[in-house]
């Protein structure tokens, strides 16, 4: 999948899960960026956006993350 | 011959039988050696864990009340350890009590102390003092749910009143005082505010957006009569020296807030009922929110914020825990997370993890107030319909076992709400009972259920504390 679109589809689920408004989904988006976004928000995040793309994450895979730029190339590489 | 098969046939019925008295026997003894406290404790201390074929049956089908668990018992092995030198009645005592106490786990710590003998410890020396409770969590609690039972429990037992903090707004509502504040006033939670700083430790400040000594922000509380408390105090963080007025019933009233980095407790004066307004504050100052107490007997303050997990409280200082716990006399802190995790819990690893992430705060508040006990809470039981069938969520069960462990890794004392409410069938059971929602949040007959079970098996172990004490001291 195009990554412009995933950083669009992950904008509109980000606001949904963190209740944080328009946010302009960057390579270097961490949470320490995003009010709301802790360890349990971020379990609803995977969760809706495992939904969303119709993937599946490996925990190591989520406990590995540094930002959002490896979450948009994680789904990318699972969407094909 | 046939008297010779005859006989073969009958020693080997008569072997058979030997055997089988014999296995019989064995298997009595091991029973009954089992069923000795030191030989299990003993068993657990050394990697094996023995579980009645109750548990054991619970644990292999899943159907404890609710929702999956390993069934891995926690080591006690250090417990039987101290209670060894205790004489033959006092014993017998503290074996009593003990198994009255299902759910809260006092496991020593490296340190070879019970995680709650801090907090028991300053009930036993308390005299005419006040000895405070921090209680944190999230929607469980908000608006004084839960600490508002446990209070008036242990305010019965040990005196004391009053509401303890009272913030100076809240999403939530509270029963017996309503929240007002003006324009000018902005609240920032470590929830939602994670670049905030100068948080006291509740997790909650109001600071004004326009910074001015001559600017008047106004706050109000509306005190029922229904709270009866003796003193009103006004916390508050960093402060430039600003003025403020207090406007009730009996009259007004002029402060100046010490000039302070990190921050103090004013006292306004006695006990004030109906609206009392707040006038001032705007030059910089940061207020945590209204303290109405006493300065006897036992004190809960409310640290509920809707939504968290916990996580949040990193962003309190240290410094401003150790400094606020020790102007304050607090003596516990419960810490009661784990419900909003539960809908995303698919497997174990995800129960470990969130676990994980638990024990990091735990292992924070144990570090940074060592004289404190900390007795961690487990979430509960939470569930959803499906087919219009309500059921529990099937990880409910496993994420408590992962918080419990956690917090016995952390050195922290542990209640496993999730266990209390399996006992009664889960959520459904207490959804039926009219004790919860099937969200989880528990009714107010249910929040007394589930407080006063806190209550006894807390009053358990203090017995069993002040018992082990007097032995020491014969």
């Amino acid at each position: 999948m195009d990554k412009s679109k995933i950083r669009t589809d992950l904008s509109t689920l980000f606001n949904k899960v963190f209740k944080c408004g328009e946010i302009e989904i960057t390579d270097t988006l961490t949470a320490a960026d995003v009010e709301r976004w802790d360890s349990l928000s971020h379990l609803t995040m995977v969760s809706e956006v495992e939904k969303h793309f119709g993937i599946r994450f490996k925990l190591k895979e989520l406990t590995g993350m540094k930002n959002t730029g490896e979450l948009v190339q994680l789904i990318a590489d699972k969407t094909g | 011959m046939q008297i010779k098969q005859a006989d073969l046939k009958l020693s080997q019925t008569h072997k058979s039988k030997f055997t089988l008295v014999f296995l019989c026997m064995g298997l009595i003894c091991v029973v009954v050696l089992f069923s000795i406290p030191e030989t299990k404790a003993w068993m657990n201390g050394h990697g094996f864990v023995f579980t009645s074929i109750d548990d054991l049956q619970k644990s292999l089908s899943g159907k404890d009340g609710a929702s999956k668990r390993t069934g891995k018992a926690k080591p006690k092995a250090l417990d039987t350890a101290l209670t060894r030198k205790l004489n033959a009645a006092v014993k017998l005592k503290v074996d009593s009590i003990k198994s009255k106490n299902h759910f809260l786990d006092n496991n020593i710590n490296e340190q070879k102390v019970k995680p709650l003998d801090a907090f028991f410890q300053a009930l036993l020396g308390m005299g005419d003092s006040a000895v405070r409770i921090w209680y944190y969590g999230d929607s469980q609690i908000e608006g004084d749910r839960i600490s508002q039972d446990l209070r008036s429990l242990l305010q019965g037992k040990f005196g004391g009143n009053g509401q303890g903090l009272v913030p100076l707004s809240d999403i939530a509502g509270y029963r017996n005082v309503t929240l007002k504040t003006g324009p000018g006033w902005i609240r920032h939670t470590v929830f939602s505010n994670r670049k905030s700083s100068d948080f006291g430790f509740s997790g909650v400040k109001f600071f004004t957006s326009y910074q001015d000594s001559n600017f008047n922000p106004y706050a109000q509380i509306f005190i029922s009569n229904n709270i009866k408390y003796d003193r009103l105090y006004l916390l508050h963080g960093k402060s430039n020296g600003d003025k403020l007025t207090l406007t009730t019933a009996t009259g007004k009233k002029s402060f100046e807030i010490p000039k302070s980095n990190m921050g103090g407790r004013l006292y306004l004066g006695k006990a004030e009922y109906g609206n009392v307004s707040l006038n001032g504050a705007g030059g910089g100052t940061i207020l945590y929110g209204y303290m109405l107490e006493s300065n006897r007997g036992i004190q809960i303050d409310n640290c509920g914020i809707r939504g968290h997990s916990g996580d949040g409280l990193f962003l309190i200082s240290d410094g401003m825990l150790k400094m606020q716990a020790k102007m304050l006399n607090t003596k516990l802190c419960i810490l009661h997370y784990g419900n909003n995790a539960i809908p995303y819990i698919k497997n174990e690893q995800v129960a470990e993890y969130v676990g994980n992430e638990l024990k990091r705060l735990f292992v924070k508040f144990r570090n940074a107030l060592p004289g404190v006990s900390i007795l961690v809470v487990s979430g509960g039981d939470m569930g959803r319909t499906i087919d219009g069938v309500p059921q529990s969520y099937p990880y409910a069960g496993l994420l408590a076992e992962k918080i419990g462990v956690a917090a016995a890794e952390a050195g922290c004392a542990f209640f496993d709400m999730h266990s209390l409410m399996a006992k009664d069938g889960g959520i459904v059971g207490w959804t039926q009972k009219g004790w919860a929602g099937l969200d989880g949040h528990l009714s107010p007959a249910g929040q007394m259920q589930f407080a006063k079970t806190l209550y006894q098996e807390l009053m358990g172990e203090y017995e069993v504390y002040q018992l082990i004490n007097q032995n020491r001291n014969q």
